[in-house]
């Protein structure tokens, strides 16, 4: 099975994520997500006066953390494959095994 | 006759401290993880809402840099997002035929398989009640250990013998009914 997120959607998955790690709510984060070619994709989170630098594999265990919490799925079950197209800008495809 | 006011005085001091015991305790259940949302169907699309159409800025010639602003939509949000050119240099992903670059499938960490990822949610309603629960243990202990002390009756009273006398004489009539209500045949 497959399931593809837009690019609100890995907003989505940022902002719970590093509302998790840092105890704040979800509504609380603006996330800046990035891309560019040679270090790939990464996030940079705000919350409050606070900033919080995504990596990569921080985004990819982002929708898996997104996934498993509102969706239920098993995170060692999906493999996750970032994309940047510049006409829907940055999104995911999710494979669930 | 003096008794009786100092065990008027510790009743009150007793019930003081439950009070703050009682308002400590829905402050600190405060801080639940939020309730996930429903499971959608493994075919449809993961979010509940639809996502904003995204706006792009002028995409420059060599679109290598990019990015996007966003905050968490769970429901309606606007924000804008903006794209811009950069240096180009060299590629860790793969890109497509039709020029969407791929980072590739990737496993999510083992920790987030094991689920160590720290619940959010408001740290401040925890943390308060946390530390009303701890004033009110520790005015409850101290008014207990020392029950005449500080200010009280209009004046100040400082430590002293007959006080301590008087703390000693109070545990033990405190022990004694305490015994007598829980030992009794």
């Amino acid at each position: 099975m497959r399931i593809w997120f837009e690019e609100q959607d890995v907003i989505d998955a940022c902002c719970v994520f590093v509302a998790r790690q840092h105890r704040v709510r979800p509504e609380q984060v603006e996330v800046d997500l990035q891309f560019q070619e040679g270090s790939g994709f990464a996030a940079d989170a705000r919350f409050g006066f606070r900033h919080a630098y995504l990596t990569e594999q921080d985004i990819v265990d982002a929708i898996a953390v997104y996934l498993a919490e509102y969706h239920q799925f098993i995170p060692d079950r999906l493999q996750v494959d970032l994309q940047y197209n510049p006409e829907f800008g940055i999104g995911a495809d999710i494979l669930v095994r | 006759m003096q008794y009786k006011r100092w065990l008027a005085a510790l009743a009150g001091w007793v019930s003081a401290g439950m009070v703050m015991a009682g308002v400590a305790a829905p402050a600190a259940q405060a801080s639940d993880m939020r309730a996930p949302q429903s499971a959608t169907s493994a075919s449809a699309q993961v979010a509940t809402e639809p996502a904003q159409r995204v706006v792009f800025v002028t995409p420059s010639v060599s679109t290598t840099t990019a990015s996007a602003k966003g905050t968490f939509s769970g429901g309606a949000s606007t924000r804008g997002r903006s794209y811009s050119s950069g240096s180009s240099f060299g590629s860790s992903g793969v890109y497509s035929t039709s020029g969407t670059y791929h980072s590739g499938y990737r496993s999510p960490s083992p920790s987030v398989s094991r689920g160590t990822y720290g619940a959010y949610g408001s740290s401040f309603g925890s943390s308060f009640g946390s530390h009303l629960f701890s004033f009110g243990t520790g005015w409850l202990l101290g008014s207990l250990f020392h029950p005449f002390g500080g200010y009280w009756g209009m004046a100040y009273h400082p430590f002293s013998l007959w006080g301590l006398i008087g703390d000693i004489i109070l545990l033990v009539i405190i022990i004694a009914v305490v015994r007598r209500f829980l030992f009794r045949r």
